[in-house]
């Protein structure tokens, strides 16, 4: 929890100390995981969203932060060796893990600022919240951990005469080892690309 | 100071619509899905081996004619026995595709336990019974031979079947088990049909031996 607050009081001071033209904006988030996460679930993702908030210090450059929900499930019958022992489990399975990224980045973006087309750059670090849950049989083993992390990101917008901004992007999600996993070995990391598009709103700082 | 004031009450209006939608967004979501499983989904299959065992020097096996249902002495249970016949059959011939041959006398090199339990009840437990008796050729003991993990405790689900394959030269009567140089579980006598429920069992002791690759004579 001190965290949580620890991130949310540098989010706060970095957006309204340093504010110039704020972008708020809310996404639809999709995700295809990636690595050793795609052991776990390789299902893509059609459920998530996002939260993101920029503030412009001059026309290419902004500093912000953000908030999404990935969801990654899927149901499966593959055979799950025992590791440790010479054995295997079969069986139905649901392997969800639920991603809640609280990132604080920074954005530059290229070409003329008053272009209709604005491709942009940046990175995103901060902390992942992941839960992991199997469920097999009766039984049902959950984790939930928390990962520090970051995201490079690239992206399009589309500003309009109306002061909204349509725009897409695709980060690199990768959190850091931490906790364990459901099977009780060590925390692996998890990684996947998040595949967003959205729609922003600017204004000037309060 | 006009233009100042209505640009303030679009940018609330605008923070305003983005919560909201976030809100309406999230609310949409669940962070776990309904799948809307049936019982067959909730079935496992859970198969663990001895990893020093050699199979392969396993050539022949007994197969007693009875599923066992451990209960401690004076007890007993009502779990249905109209599956008895059906389960030692999938288990023959299993065995027998797997190369092993069933043997009827004292000559078998392994020999092929079936239990059905009740309730949760673990492998570790001491069951002091004459239940035993029903195997003419079973080596003795009153633990139960449980599973080959050596160390470790495993519970079952009520309607549970058990597969265990016993070294009866590893056997050891009186200490806890380790003769088990192969074990599996599955599900399958409860919550079913009489159909639904035979498919599945059928299903779960051919996925048992096929998970378990190990398993065979040559």
């Amino acid at each position: 929890m001190k965290k949580i607050i620890f991130i949310l009081l540098s989010l706060f001071l970095v957006l309204n100390v340093f504010g110039q033209e704020i972008m708020s904006g809310l996404s639809y988030n999709m995700g295809m995981t990636t690595g050793e996460t795609r052991d776990f679930v390789e299902d893509y993702s059609w459920r998530g969203f996002g939260f993101e908030v920029r503030s412009f210090r001059g026309d290419n450059f902004s500093v912000g932060g953000s908030f999404s929900w990935n969801i990654f499930d899927e149901k499966t019958g593959e055979v799950i060796q025992l590791q440790n022992q010479t054995g295997a489990v079969s069986g139905t399975q649901i392997r969800t893990f639920n991603s809640f990224p609280l990132m604080l980045n920074a954005h530059y973006y290229f070409g003329d600022p008053s272009s209709s087309i604005k491709p942009y750059a940046g990175l995103n670090v901060g902390t992942y919240y992941i839960t992991q849950r199997l469920e097999i049989g009766i039984f049902q083993f959950e984790e939930n951990n928390w990962h520090f992390g970051m995201a490079p990101e690239i992206g399009l917008m589309f500003p309009t005469y109306s002061g909204s901004t349509f725009f897409v992007n695709a980060r690199y999600n990768y959190a850091f080892k931490a906790g364990r996993t459901v099977g009780g070995n060590e925390g692996s990391d998890w990684q996947y690309w998040g595949f967003n598009v959205g729609v922003a709103f600017s204004y000037n700082a309060w | 100071m006009k233009t100042t004031r209505l640009r303030k009450v679009g940018n609330t209006f605008r923070i305003f619509l983005i919560v909201a939608l976030g809100i309406v967004f999230a609310a949409g979501l669940s962070c776990y899905r309904d799948y809307g499983l049936t019982t067959a989904d909730y079935d496992m299959v859970l198969t663990l081996a001895d990893p020093n065992a050699v199979f392969s020097n396993y050539s022949t096996y007994a197969l007693p004619d009875t599923v066992i249902h451990p209960v401690p002495d004076g007890e007993t249970d009502d779990l249905t026995r109209v599956f008895d016949s059906q389960i030692i059959s999938d288990v023959a011939r299993n065995m027998d595709a797997l190369g092993y041959t069933r043997v009827t006398d004292s000559t078998f090199s392994v020999l092929v336990l079936l239990s059905a339990v009740k309730s949760d009840w673990q492998v570790s437990g001491y069951y002091p019974g004459g239940y035993w008796g029903w195997y003419p050729w079973y080596p003795g003991g009153g633990y139960y031979p449980g599973y080959p993990g050596y160390g470790y405790t495993y519970s079952f689900s009520t309607g549970s079947i058990l597969i265990t394959m016993i070294d009866p030269d590893k056997w050891n009567p009186d200490s806890a088990p380790d003769g088990p140089v192969w074990g599996g579980t599955l599900n399958g006598l409860l919550g079913d049909t009489r159909a639904g429920a035979s498919t599945r069992i059928r299903n779960g002791i051919n996925q048992a031996f096929a998970q378990s690759p190990y398993l065979k004579v040559n």
